[in-house]
Formats: structure tokens, sequence, C-alpha cells
């Protein structure tokens, strides 16, 4: 309707611009200094938001996602102190031996069936604080919530429900009204289908926590890095080695072959610093532009999309499509375009 | 996550009413709701489990599609089985697909019925792994008219005059099929029991 | 078998012999099969093909706003139409070009693959991620020495 009525478009723009300046709608609290991303949330979301960076405890949580379209779930156990994490992986289970330990500066994950160490960037547990920005800079409008919640790993939470602005529950946190930590996340699609989450199941939050713990040491293992990990899975499967540029802000996470719709594809998983994912879909096979549009507008997303090699590449994100051009340019020769 | 309880019925209404103004997201709560129920319909009409969860989504589509058209004469799950039971006859008639049938003759056909001993009757069947085999592979075996019955009355508990007015037969030729579907059944469990001892 | 038969024939199984023991007993073992529950991935799959449909209708009305008023506009509305519906371009077939492939779900699937990893790894935090778990699957033969960085734990302190 906007591309074919000017009058109203210029309307809803200006409206937009007066909303996003003034209020961070619902939560109109705002007298004293200016908002800033986290003086506009709740308490127990500041508490959780500070708790992320600073709490130490460990707990056994059970998490689940779409793994390859396919729910999976596994548990693990975390071990934390500050930005210091280990992570363990049940005995007998597929993760057995493996451990992950990580700092403000590096992320180690060690296989021990490969005598294998991959470093990787450090991960943070982003989701409040990409929350707290999206709020801060007023381009999405959340409705939180509270309620009283339920007991889990033995401990009385606080609920706190986020919603968009048409009212679709998006996520439900259930936190730790004393110690902030989030004992329970639930995330949901447009429609209201749980897409992915975990659950504790038992929690110390006075632990005694040996500082070796967070160290790795095993002789003779091989550190592999994610970039030789990508031109691994790239070689076996017959993709050309393409990685985004560090100078993109984006750094490479992951890589994984799969088989998409019956079609080959090699998908690299990008995150920046400030919580932004990037995936690269590299195919042996042309998609639509025009198809593809339609249903990325749905999500939100904006794609990039070229051919050479006689391979198709799409770079797809939550980002603006210019970024993405700028980004996808040194790898693509300059011939990407913006998805139209 | 799945598996929800139908609504209440004024809580029903208000949902039908939503999707009637393309609500998609009162559209989503009653996938969730009759999703499994439709699915597991409609693999024991169709056979091969690809086929069956491609024909359960387009139930759902061409709910969608014409959820402007349900009048609410029938009930919403009414409804959606009539629409599954139609995609499904008409897959099968696609791929003249006809199933064996053991022992009985649906009596339209004017065929004579061999029911089973009416003395015999399971005390209490556990049903196991290898008995829900046997179940599963006697409904498949017995005819279109027959299963679809049996499954509407008795997995999905619809009244005889929901089912007659769903597949647009007289109420005594529910009870009629209802009866042999059953007994096809009796007789194979019978048959596997008495293997069994 | 003229008509007056059969309707007989049916009314025969009255409710008397559908409630016997027997008959009774089947309907037990029939609502006792478990329940079946369909995956994520068709749920998934469900919903994007439901959100096109909403685009399609969204279409659809548009093109009928613009269609009613169209006395005068009849080439506008033609030019209106191509622009709306125009078929997404194809590429041709050229050295160095992938093949063009009839994939009708493809661009569905890649925009749910990326929106599944992006809440994957909002949901996993510092756990567990699903390229963790995918490269866990993929065995690759341990070598002690020779990687392409040259790098081995001997050479490099510990965290």
């Amino acid at each position: 309707m906007i591309r074919h009525c000017p009058t109203l478009a210029s309307g809803l723009a200006l409206f937009g611009l007066i909303n996003s300046g003034v209020a961070q709608r619902p939560l109109k609290m705002h007298q004293g200094p200016p908002p800033t991303e986290e003086n506009t949330l709740p308490p127990i979301v500041k508490k959780a938001l500070v708790a992320s960076r600073k709490l130490s405890y460990i707990g056994t949580r059970v998490v689940e996602f779409r793994r390859e379209g396919v729910p999976s779930k596994h548990e693990e156990t975390i071990t934390r102190q500050g930005s210091h994490v280990r992570i363990d992986f049940p005995d007998g289970g597929p993760q057995s031996g493996q451990v992950i330990v990580e700092n403000s500066h590096e992320r180690r994950h060690f296989f021990p069936d490969k005598n294998e160490i991959q470093i990787l960037p450090p991960r943070r547990e982003e989701a409040l604080e990409r929350l707290a920005r999206q709020m801060g800079r007023g381009k999405r409008h959340f409705v939180l919530s509270m309620a009283p919640g339920q007991m889990i790993a033995g401990i009385r939470t606080e609920q706190v429900v986020v919603a968009d602005e048409k009212g679709n529950v998006t996520q439900r946190l259930y936190i730790d009204s004393v110690s902030g930590l989030i004992l329970k996340r639930q995330l949901f699609d447009q429609v209201g289908t749980a897409m992915g989450g975990f659950e504790f199941t038992r929690v110390d939050l006075s632990p005694h926590i040996e500082p070796s713990l967070f160290t790795i040491s095993h002789k003779g293992a091989l550190l592999v890095t994610p970039e030789e990990l990508m031109r691994r899975a790239a070689k076996k499967s017959g993709f050309l080695p393409i990685a985004l540029p560090s100078s993109s802000g984006f750094h490479l996470e992951g890589t994984m072959t799969r088989k998409i719709e019956g079609v080959d594809v090699l998908m690299e998983t990008y995150g920046s610093k400030e919580g932004r994912r990037l995936t690269l879909f590299q195919l042996a096979s042309s998609v639509s532009p025009f198809r593809l549009r339609e249903f990325a507008k749905r999500q939100e997303l904006e794609f990039v999309y070229w051919q050479g090699q006689g391979k198709s590449f799409v770079l797809m994100g939550g980002i603006d499509a210019n970024s993405l051009l700028q980004i996808a340019g040194p790898i693509s020769g300059g011939t990407a375009v913006v998805g139209r | 996550m799945m598996g929800m309880t139908e609504p209440k019925e004024g809580a029903e209404h208000a949902l039908v009413e939503r999707c009637r103004r393309q609500d998609l997201e009162a559209f989503g709560k009653l996938v969730d709701v009759y999703q499994n129920r439709v699915f597991g319909f409609v693999r024991r009409m169709i056979p091969n489990p690809d086929e069956a969860a491609d024909v359960t989504q387009e139930v759902f589509i061409r709910a969608w599609q014409n959820f402007a058209r349900f009048d609410g004469r029938s009930s919403v799950r009414t409804w959606l089985f009539r629409i599954a039971h139609n995609l499904c006859i008409d897959r099968a008639r696609r791929s003249h697909r006809a199933p064996a049938e053991v022992g009985l003759v649906d009596p339209n056909e004017g065929e004579d019925i061999e029911i089973s001993d009416v003395r015999w009757q399971p005390d209490q069947m556990v049903l196991d792994d290898e008995l829900m085999t046997v179940v599963e592979q006697a409904i498949m075996s017995m005819s279109e008219k027959l299963r679809s019955v049996l499954l509407l009355h008795d997995k999905e508990d619809m009244a005889y005059e929901e089912i007659a007015s769903m597949l647009s037969l007289p109420v005594g030729t529910v009870k009629s099929r209802l009866f042999l579907a059953r007994a096809h059944l009796q007789n194979a469990l019978r048959r596997y029991t008495e293997a069994e001892a | 078998m003229n008509n007056n038969d059969r309707l007989s024939r049916e009314n025969t199984v009255n409710d008397e012999l559908l409630n016997s023991a027997a008959q009774q007993a089947m309907r037990d073992v029939v609502r006792n099969i478990p329940d079946d529950s369909l995956s994520m991935a068709w749920r998934s799959s469900l919903n994007e093909k439901l959100l096109a449909e909403v685009a399609v209708q969204k279409k659809r009305q548009r093109f009928n706003w613009y269609l009613r008023p169209a006395l005068g506009l009849g080439l506008a509305c033609t030019l209106a139409v191509l622009v709306v519906f125009r078929p997404a371009p194809t590429a041709k077939r050229s050295q160095g070009q992938p093949p063009v492939v009839s994939q009708s779900g493809i661009e569905a699937a890649l925009v749910t693959t990326h929106r599944q990893s992006t809440v994957a790894w909002d949901v996993a935090g510092v756990g567990l991620n699903p390229v963790e778990m995918s490269t866990d699957s993929d065995s690759v033969p341990v070598r002690s020495s020779g990687s392409s960085s040259g790098w081995s734990e001997d050479d490099l302190e510990s965290l």
C-alpha cells in the first residue's frame, strides 16, 4: 500500500520519526537522564544482563533447537565464573568426552575422537544484550510483561514475556529474581511455533570453582581454526573455499554442508561483536532472487546474490542491503546484487 | 510444544472468527490443535508417510484458502476431516490404490459377510509394539470405506450423524461400516492371539 | 438387491450390536492407538507455505483494487500486472554459471535455514551450538602433525 500512496507513506514516516524519538513505548518511564539501552529495561531484565556478565554458577541445562530442520536436544553442564566458561557433556552421550572452555578472547572446543581442538571466537549470552540494543535504538517496539514464573531447578522464577508490536509472543524468560540467572528460555516464531529454548535442571549458585577447570591441555592435539574447517568442508564437498573478509566485522563461526530441498549447499555462519548474524550459502544450482525476495521479506531479512565459477552465492542476514553489498564486494568481484 | 487439547466451544468460536478474517496467528493455533489428529487419519488412509505428510499440509493450506467460506454449520473438526478425507480419496483414485481386503466384504457390494465369532472377546489388550503392528496392519488391510468410518468414530470420537454428514451417507450405512470394520479388526486380533497361544 | 433390501440390511446393524462387548473392545483398541506427531520441520514448512499464501492473497487484493477503477487505464493496468507478476529472471546458462534447476522450495528453505540457525545460535549462547554439533559428526582421521596451519598443542600455551 505504501508504495502506491505517497501521501500516506510520508505521513507514516513522519509519525514513525516522532514516535521513535520520544518514547520507548510501551515502557513510558523516561524522566531524568536520556534513555540508554539498559535504562529502558525492567529491573529483573537489567539484573539478568548483569548476571550474564558476572555471575558464577555450575548448572546443568537441556537445550533444544532445530538443527538441519529437525529438532535437536542435548544436555550440557556449564561452569561459569564471570567471563570464564567451561562446558561438559554427559558420559555416554553423543558429545561424551568433549570439553569447551572460553574466556573473553577465545573459545576452545576439544574433540577426543579426533584429538583436535577447534579455536573459535568467544560466544556470549547475547540474547538479552541484543534485546536491550534493539529497544535502545527504538527500531523495534517490544512489549515486555512480567508475571510470577514457575519453579525451575528448585528456584522460584519471575517470568518475562517479550511480544512484538502485534502482540505475538516472541520469547519467554524465566529468571531467578535473586541471582538474575535465566533458568529457562523459549523462543517462538510469528505463528507461535516454539523454535527452541533451554531449561536448567539443576543449579549451584555458590559453587567452589577451581581455576584450572578453565584450562584444557591435550598433548599432540591438533589446533584448527574455523577457516581451516571451512576449507576442509569445501574441499570435501566440491565447493569453493570462500569466506567473508575479516574487515567486514563478521567472524566465521562455523561451516556445514547440507542438502536443502535436494540441493547441495555449503553454509557458513558468521557473527559480529554486536551479535548480528549472517549466513553465506554456496549452492550448486541457481536460485530465483525474485522468489527469495518474497520469503526473505517476510522474515525482515536482506540478501545479496551472485554467481561465479559454477556456483551461486547468497549472503543473507538482518542488516541493510548496502552493508551486505559492501561485505560481499571483495569476494564477489563486485558482481553481487541486492535481492529484488 | 504440540498436541494441544481442543479449545472449549466459546474459545473455538472466537478462533474461527479470527480465522475467517485471515488472522494467521489464530489459524496457527487451530493447526496446533488438529495437526497431529489430521495426520493420524491421513497416514492411515495414505500408507506412504511422505505423501501423508504432504497431504496433511495440503489440508491446512486448503482450509486457510477457504476459511472465508466456512459457514459454521459443522464444527471445524468435521470440516477439516472432510477436507482430509476428500484429499485422501483423490490421491487414492489418482494412484488407483485398492487395498486388499481380508475376509470381509462391504455389504453394499452385495456379497456375503463373514463375521468373527461374537463370543470371542479379548480380556484386556495391552497395546505393545507387536500388537500395535497387528492393529495397524488390520486397519490398513480393510477398504477405505470401512477404515475411514472406523478412524472417525473410534479414534476421533465423532458421532454417527457427524460422520454421515461428512461422508454424505445415511446413518445406517455409517453404523454398518463401523460394525464391519471392527469385526475385521477383531478377526485379525483373534488370529494373532491364537497364533501366540 | 433393490434399495429396500439394502436399507433393511443396513438397519440390521443396530446399536445393540455395536455396543456388544467385542465391538466395544475393538473400539477401545482403536481409541488407544498412540497419537501421531509431526516434526517441527513439517510445521516450519507449513508455516512457510501459509506465509506464501498470505503474500499471494495480498497481491490478489492489490490487483483487484487497481482493476476496478481501471476504465481508461487499460495499458497502465497491464503494465502494473506485468510489473507485479513478472516471471523470475532465469539465468541463461553460460560458462561459469550453475545449472538452472527448478527447485520450488529452495528459496523458502534457505530463508528458513538462516532463521533457524540464528535462533539456534541465540538459544545456544555459550553452550554447544549447531555447528559444533555438526563438526562433531564429521569424523576426520586424527593427524598428529602436518596441518596446514602447522599448529599443535605443544607449540602454543593453553588457555
